[in-house]
């Protein structure tokens, strides 16, 4: 767990990207979101519940993503995202500008 | 341990304002955290254990509670837009009130008092209508949500509402007193005893204005 701060500082910038990534294959939910983040880094990365929900608010206001409520035969309505036509276009050209971002370094050290 | 989840949240949001966001929030969160919860419970954590993973996982609220209120980038703009608007429909008004007696004062001394008080009657109407257009069009103060402050402020704005209407009435009784003044001044010629109508005006207006805050 030393130097995940660090590690995760680099990591927040692309706070929105990774949501926006998330949401690509299906519509999905604030928890199951951060669920899939952990799952896919072993454990080492997740969101703040904080920042996950300002980044939703970012998102929607932009018109990256929108909410919606399901519904769910048991229990209580939970809060949906998903992704627009808009959101998916900034994803792919996060992701080239990432593998830029990449390489550059890669090559710098 | 619901409820102990459930007392956590009201924390948290104690000093939020009580707006539809942020309850949608808080109950969004309420879910989240709650799944959480059971997943670490899933995983073998002790009850307190899991707990304190889910206190660990909230982050910076103060911030989040902020952000998630204030408008965005559209509703900003949209208010910034009807504020001029609604300024410069008000200096037209008051241009055309200020701009009023000049009509009767001109006309008058080239012997029409009776056109010059229909342009004055008429730039006095168009200028009320602007006002009342104005108004309706945008009101003075609108909600932004539903808290105490919000409430209260609605009040001031409406007493101030009052306040305007009674300054519109003031503004409109004036000139027609000016204008009766020189009108029963130049059929008459009386002009050594017509000064009296602006004592009788005065008169009048707190009459009008007595019974109108009654």
């Amino acid at each position: 767990m030393t130097g995940l701060s660090i590690t995760s500082d680099l990591v927040r910038g692309h706070t929105e990207t990774i949501i926006l990534a998330q949401l690509m294959d299906k519509d999905s939910y604030g928890y199951e979101i951060n669920k899939s983040i952990q799952m896919r880094t072993d454990g080492q990365y997740e969101l703040k519940e904080a920042t996950l929900y300002s980044a939703f608010k970012r998102l929607e206001e932009a018109k990256m993503i929108e909410s919606y409520w399901g519904d769910e035969t048991t229990g209580a309505r939970r809060r949906y995202y998903r992704i627009t036509k808009l959101g998916k276009m900034l994803y792919e050209k996060s992701k080239e500008d990432w593998e830029e971002t990449k390489r550059l370094i890669d090559s710098l050290i | 341990m619901e409820e102990k989840l459930r007392i956590y949240l009201e924390e948290l949001f104690a000093n939020a304002p009580k707006t539809k966001r942020t309850i949608e929030l808080r109950e969004e969160m309420y879910l989240n955290l709650k799944e959480r919860y059971e997943d670490l419970l899933k995983k073998g954590a002790t009850e307190d254990e899991a707990f304190e993973i889910v206190k660990r996982s909230v982050g910076d609220m103060d911030r989040l509670i902020l952000e998630i209120n204030e408008p965005g980038p559209a509703g900003k703009a949209e208010i910034e837009k009807n504020r001029r608007q609604s300024a410069k429909f008000k200096a037209i008004a008051v241009a055309m009130y200020i701009l009023s007696p000049v009509a009767i004062i001109l006309l008058g001394t080239m012997g029409l008092p009776i056109p010059g008080l229909v342009v004055m009657f008429a730039l006095i109407a168009g200028a009320t209508s602007l006002l009342v257009y104005n108004n309706i069009m945008h009101p003075g103060y609108t909600k932004m949500d539903d808290t105490m402050v919000e409430e209260f402020r609605e009040w001031k704005a409406a007493s101030a509402a009052k306040q305007e209407k009674k300054n519109l009435y003031a503004g409109i009784v004036w000139p027609i007193i000016v204008v009766l003044y020189f009108l029963i001044s130049f059929t008459t010629g009386a002009w050594y005893v017509t000064w009296v109508i602006f004592i009788l005006g005065a008169v009048v207006q707190k009459l009008v204005n007595a019974i109108l805050n009654k």
